[in-house]
């Protein structure tokens, strides 16, 4: 599943910086590890920006 | 809550793309420079000074690193980088690197200064070699 960046990442699959704003694929962490980078406020599913920027 | 340094992650690469993890071969990570320059003035007719902001300094990574004599240890990696005067690149994540933790890494830099190993007869203390890394920043990210 993709997410998108809050803040700086480091995507420790791909070995690579995640700018804030950019998508990255998050599909090695499982969802315990997801749902604390969200609330933590790192990450953001990509989709859910996607929506409110239509509206 | 009090975080500790006990499970720090080393890591250090020479080209920035591939790492060792040195965390085992290492002690201590310290940190010096990196201040920023401000400039003042006062002028006439004014009680305060104006103040400038100016850029920062570069930043100097001091790795304590123990002594071995492993082709591709932390011991060589440095000591290769310091004669050759090639770059150097140090992360670290102070929590031990896992996802959600902080990560600390540097632009690639230079060993400036390299102790060679040395020590006294009576000592009980692991040889310890210091190392001194200078890169202009330290960027921080979280490690996903």
């Amino acid at each position: 599943m993709k997410f998108r960046a809050k803040v700086l990442l480091f995507n420790s699959k791909t070995g690579k910086y995640v700018q804030p704003g950019e998508e990255t694929d998050l599909s090695h962490l499982d969802e315990q590890t997801i749902d604390m980078l969200v609330k933590g406020g790192a990450i953001e599913p990509a989709t859910e920006k996607k929506e409110k920027e239509v509206k | 809550m009090a975080l500790f340094f006990t499970k720090c992650k080393v890591e250090v690469s020479t080209n920035g793309t591939t790492w060792t993890d040195v965390s085992s071969s290492t002690a201590a990570v310290e940190m010096d420079g990196g201040e920023r320059d401000v400039g003042s003035v006062t002028p006439f007719g004014q009680d305060y000074p104006s103040v400038g902001v100016g850029p920062r300094k570069e930043v100097k990574v001091k790795l304590k690193v123990i002594y071995d004599e492993g082709t591709s240890g932390a011991f060589e990696t440095l000591r290769a980088a310091y004669e050759n005067g090639t770059n150097v690149y140090v992360r670290w994540s102070p929590l031990g690197g896992t996802s959600g933790k902080f990560q600390y890494a540097t632009d690639p830099g230079y060993v400036v200064s390299f102790s060679y190993p040395s020590g006294e007869s009576e000592s009980a203390n692991p040889i310890l070699v210091e190392v001194e890394v200078v890169t202009p920043k330290v960027t921080k990210s979280v490690v996903a």
